[in-house]
Order: structure tokens, then C-alpha cells, then sequence
């Protein structure tokens, strides 16, 4: 495009770059939903019942706190640029909350995803 | 604090959380968090960690990983790939090894669309490996070249592991595709020596047969139809870049477009191919990128506690040669990836020793190169390679993790000797790139 002459499009860079963010914390926790995410199994895999399910509740839970607290900082942010107007110091100027807010999105999403998986566990299903 | 310190409450934490199976990305996720608590000054320190890790992924020089994904799932999902397999077909005549010689130039093919060497071990493995078992192939010279070539796909651009690898290592990513080109074909010739000579030497080993004879008319015009627009597809990657009419994200942007465009005109591109390469390529994405942002910010992480700068004082101070230094690097990263896929590594690694090759004034273009071809040597070591373990999904059924075990060892012998052949000489990498910024 810029060398057709169309000149560089400024626009179209920060829109690409906001919506990497927006598809990467709004399609985590689809993923986590189809347990598509890397895990080294090495250790893991080669477990079966008691142990196996122990180390499930394990990770889950790990999971839940960490998105939970992630969710509710994240909120904080963003309530705080809301309320003070923060903008981004770009070309397009955004209000700087509404990007933020991927973040606690994705997380809490994520967090009810693990809480689920905590639920399953303990009614002794594999996740 | 000592640096050692540091890193070991760092980095122990983040090796049990991986090894206990949660997720690579919500490991990296909770040594932030509990790191940047305590070491960043608490409360405000998670704040600050929120804002650095949405500022990671909002970054311009990521959106190749997105549309290199696009390239290879168009390719793979539009059947593009297999008809440049049976072009190849056309070509080889009644050549001792011959279907183990298509598994490198259908490697080569593949690299050039795609960035992921995963993609092309399930489809060579799936539709070579069938014909090799019927023609007698022994496991050794079927298996092992399949395995080997893939890895070419992350050596030849596209390639979303250099992308990866120059995001982190804050390295041009327009250079690093156009120097692992030269590396990537210097691989793909030692296969092909290798191959020729043990089929020579055992001849059992690559049972020859007949093929049908094709005429010239006939492989011109596949060529014509299968090939010489793939060369249109190159350029709009390697050929936008090396002219410098285009920055990586642009020329993946092209390439992406140009890979649909050319399945488009084929009639290959049904809504339903169309949806679930886009569907399936944001879900790859996804999965990269929540760990890049998590292996980002992890280095900020480890810079602002001095971890970083303590080590790399510690290794400079060190009483033997830069470049010895530089090769264990490169031999760890080898050795890492008996037991881990290439990103963890990659994110693990490269913020430590990217500060240190740029003490020792080396070019980290030439550094880039090994890595990677060190991760893809790593990816098909046994006993935990990825690629290992692909293959033994398409593999035919009585295939044994021993045999790929065994296949794989002259071709990891092989990547071995490359690593060596770019360490000594450097021009390999460096001579392209010279050549591109004049």
C-alpha cells in the first residue's frame, strides 16, 4: 500500500495492533473451554486416578486465583483511566480504558472456565 | 538481592508450574504475578504488570504470527499441498531414494507457504509414508527424512518462530527471515547428500522401482499450473522484504493474501475451507501469542529485578572464549529440546542470552540463525521432540516410538553439522542480509 503510493495508513496499523489484543484475551478462554492451550505433559500424562485428579484440582485452582486476580486488578485499571481519561499517546488518541479492559475480559472469563473445571473435578470427572 | 537468587525464585516456580501440566502461558502468567508482587512493590507492581502485558501483545511487528498461520492453513486446507506433491512425483525419475528425496523437496515446497513444521510432518508423513512401506523403504530412510525436511518450514520464510524469536529478542525480523534462507537449503542439500550416499552404500535400504514414464509436456504443464505461482507467493514474502518495498508485517500481509488469492483461482477457496482456515489459524494464534505476552513481560520482569544484567555479568567474567560461550548457548537449547517445545524455550532463553551475545559485539542475525535451527534440531530429539511425536500420529500402524527414535538420529546428526557449518562460517547468514541493506 505504501509503496503503490496509497501513502503509509496510520490507522490501519493501531487498529491491527488493538485487535491482536482484543482476538489474543477474547479467544483464551475458548481455548482453555476446548483445552487447546500448550501444556508440557511430560509429567502429567503419565498419571492416572488419584493422582492424576489431585494434580488436576491443583492446576485448576492455580488457574482460578490467578484469573480471578488478574480480572479484579485489571477492573481497577481500568476504572482509574476511566476516571481520570486517560488517552493512549497515539495517532487515534483512544481512551485508553476501553483497551485496557481486553484484559480483565479474557481473565474473568478464564477464571469461570477454571472454576468450572475445579467443579468437574471434584465430582471425579477427568478435564 | 544476588542475581542467582533472583533467578532461581524466578525461574524454579516456573519449571514446577510447567512440569505439573498447567498451561505454558498461565505458568508464565503466575510468575509475573507473584513476581511482580514482591519484587515490583506490591499492589501497584500487579497493576503495572497488567498494563505491560496488554501493552505486549498490542505491538505491530506480531501481526506476521496471525497472517504466516493464514499462509500455511490455506495451503494444507485448500489441497494446494498436494498437488505440488504430485508435481514433484512427475519430476523424479527412477532415482535410488527416490521417495526419500520427494520428503526434501516437499519440505522445501512446504517451507516456502508455511511456518510450522507440524503442518508438514502430518502431511508428509500421511501421504509418503503409505508408498514408502509398499515400495520396502526401510524405516530409516522413510521416516527419517520426513522427519528432518519439516523442520525446514520454521528455516525458510514465512516463519513464525523467527518472528517469535525477533519480538523477544528485540532483533529486525526483516533480517532474520532473509538470513535463515541461506541455512535452511544448506540443511535441505546435507539431507540430500546424505540420503544419495547411504542409498549408495545400502542399497537395501531404498528398494527402486518403476515409475510410469510421464512426458516433458506433461510435468511443464503441472509445473506451469502447481509451481511457478508458488514462485509469486515467495516473492510476495522473501521478495518484498529483501527489496525493502515492505516491512515483515506488510509482506506477511501480502503473502497471506496472495496464498488465498492463488487457492481462490484454483476454485479451491469454498466458504468452508475459507472459514475454517481463518477459524483454525486465530486459534493457533491465540495459543502463540497469550504466551508471548506472558514471556514478555516475564523478561521485563527479570531486567527490572537486575536478574538479567547480574547474569550476564557473571558470563562475561567468565574465563573462557566469547564463542565457546555462545556455543554452549546454542548446544543448551539443543539439549532443552529433548524435553520441551520450541516457544518455551524460546521465551525461557532468549531474554538471557540475547543480552549476552550483544555484550560480545557478535551479530545476533548469525545468533538468530542457530537458534533456530538449534530448536528444530531440538524438536526432533528423542525422548520429548514435538515433531516425534506428530510422526508417530501419521505414522503406519506397527510403527514403534523406537523406530522414529532410531530414523531421527542421523538427521539430528545432520542438523548438528549444519549448526556447526554456520557457526565457523558466518557469511552463510550474514552475506543475504549484507547484500539486502546496501
Amino acid at each position: 500500500m505504501r509503496w503503490l503510493g496509497a501513502g503509509s495508513q496510520l490507522w490501519v496499523i493501531e487498529a491491527s495492533e488493538y485487535s491482536l489484543l482484543f482476538i489474543t484475551f477474547l479467544g483464551a478462554p475458548y481455548l482453555l473451554q476446548r483445552n487447546l492451550h500448550v501444556v508440557m505433559d511430560l509429567v502429567y500424562a503419565s498419571l492416572a486416578g488419584r493422582p492424576r485428579m489431585a494434580l488436576q484440582l491443583v492446576n485448576a485452582t492455580i488457574g482460578f486465583v490467578l484469573c480471578a486476580v488478574l480480572a479484579v486488578v485489571g477492573v481497577s485499571v481500568v476504572i482509574e483511566q476511566f476516571e481520570l481519561g486517560v488517552r493512549q499517546v497515539t495517532v487515534m488518541r483512544p481512551q485508553s480504558w476501553w483497551i485496557t479492559a481486553a484484559l480483565p475480559i479474557g481473565m474473568g472469563l478464564m477464571a469461570v472456565q477454571f472454576l468450572d473445571q475445579i467443579v468437574r473435578t471434584l465430582r471425579g470427572e477427568l478435564v | 538481592m544476588e542475581w542467582y537468587v533472583t533467578l532461581s525464585i524466578i525461574l524454579i516456580p516456573l519449571f514446577i508450574l510447567m512440569l505439573m501440566g498447567l498451561p505454558v502461558a498461565f505458568s508464565f502468567l503466575a510468575v509475573n504475578l507473584v513476581g511482580s508482587y514482591i519484587l515490583m512493590g506490591g499492589f501497584s507492581g500487579i497493576e503495572q504488570l497488567i498494563l505491560n502485558t496488554v501493552g505486549s501483545v498490542t505491538s505491530f511487528t506480531l501481526i506476521p504470527i496471525a497472517l504466516f498461520m493464514i499462509m500455511g492453513e490455506a495451503m494444507f486446507r485448500s489441497g494446494i499441498a498436494i498437488e505440488l506433491m504430485d508435481t514433484l512425483d512427475k519430476w523424479f525419475g527412477k532415482v535410488r531414494g527416490r521417495l526419500a528425496l520427494m520428503a526434501v523437496g516437499g519440505g522445501v515446497l512446504f517451507s516456502t507457504l508455511t511456518g510450522n513444521s507440524m503442518g508438514s510432518i502430518a502431511l508428509l508423513g500421511s501421504s509418503l509414508t503409505p508408498e514408502m512401506e509398499k515400495r520396502g523403504y526401510a524405516k530409516s530412510m522413510s521416516l527419517g527424512p520426513i522427519l528432518g525436511s519439516s523442520g525446514l518450514a520454521i528455516m525458510i520464510p514465512p516463519s513464525s518462530l523467527a518472528v517469535v524469536l525477533g519480538v523477544i529478542g528485540d532483533i529486525s525480523i526483516g533480517r532474520i527471515l532473509i538470513g535463515i534462507i541461506v541455512p535452511g537449503f544448506v540443511m535441505a542439500l546435507l539431507y540430500v547428500l546424505y540420503i544419495l550416499g547411504r542409498c549408495h552404500l545400502q542399497p537395501h535400504l531404498a528398494p527402486t522401482f518403476d515409475v510410469p514414464k510421464v512426458s516433458l509436456g506433461e510435468k511443464l504443464l503441472a509445473t506451469g499450473i502447481n509451481i511457478v505461482p508458488l514462485s509469486l507467493i515467495v516473492f510476495s514474502v522473501v521478495g518484498v522484504i529483501f527489496l525493502g518495498i515492505a516491512t515483515p508485517s506488510e509482506a506477511a500481509a501480502t503473502g497471506a493474501f496472495a496464498t488465498l488469492l492463488l487457492a481462490a483461482l484454483r476454485r479451491r477457496l469454498t466458504p468452508k475451507v475459507f472459514g475454517e482456515t481463518i477459524f483454525s489459524s486465530a486459534n493457533i494464534s491465540v495459543m502463540v501469542l497469550l504466551i508471548v505476552s506472558g514471556a514478555v513481560t516475564f523478561s521485563q520482569l527479570m531486567a527490572f529485578t537486575g536478574a538479567t544484567y547480574g547474569m550476564v555479568d557473571a558470563v562475561l567474567s567468565l574465563d573462557i572464549s566469547d564463542h565457546a560461550i555462545v556455543f554452549m548457548m546454542i548446544m543448551l537449547v539443543v539439549f532443552m529440546g529433548m524435553f520441551m517445545g520450541p516457544l518455551p524455550i524460546m521465551l525461557i532463553t532468549l531474554p538471557i542470552f540475547v543480552p549476552v551475545v550483544q555484550q560480545f559485539q557478535m551479530d545476533l542475525i548469525w545468533f538468530a540463525a542457530l537458534f533456530l535451527v538449534a530448536i528444530e534440531t531440538g524438536a526432533t530429539s528423542p525422548p520429548f521432540g514435538a515433531a516425534l511425536f506428530v510422526m508417530k500420529a501419521v505414522a503406519p500402524k506397527g510403527t514403534t516410538m523406537g523406530d522414529i527414535y532410531r530414523a531421527a538420529v542421523p538427521f539430528i546428526l545432520l542438523d548438528l553439522l549444519a549448526i556447526l557449518l554456520i557457526f565457523f562460517i558466518p557469511e552463510l547468514v550474514t552475506y543475504p542480509v549484507d547484500l539486502m541493506f546496501r
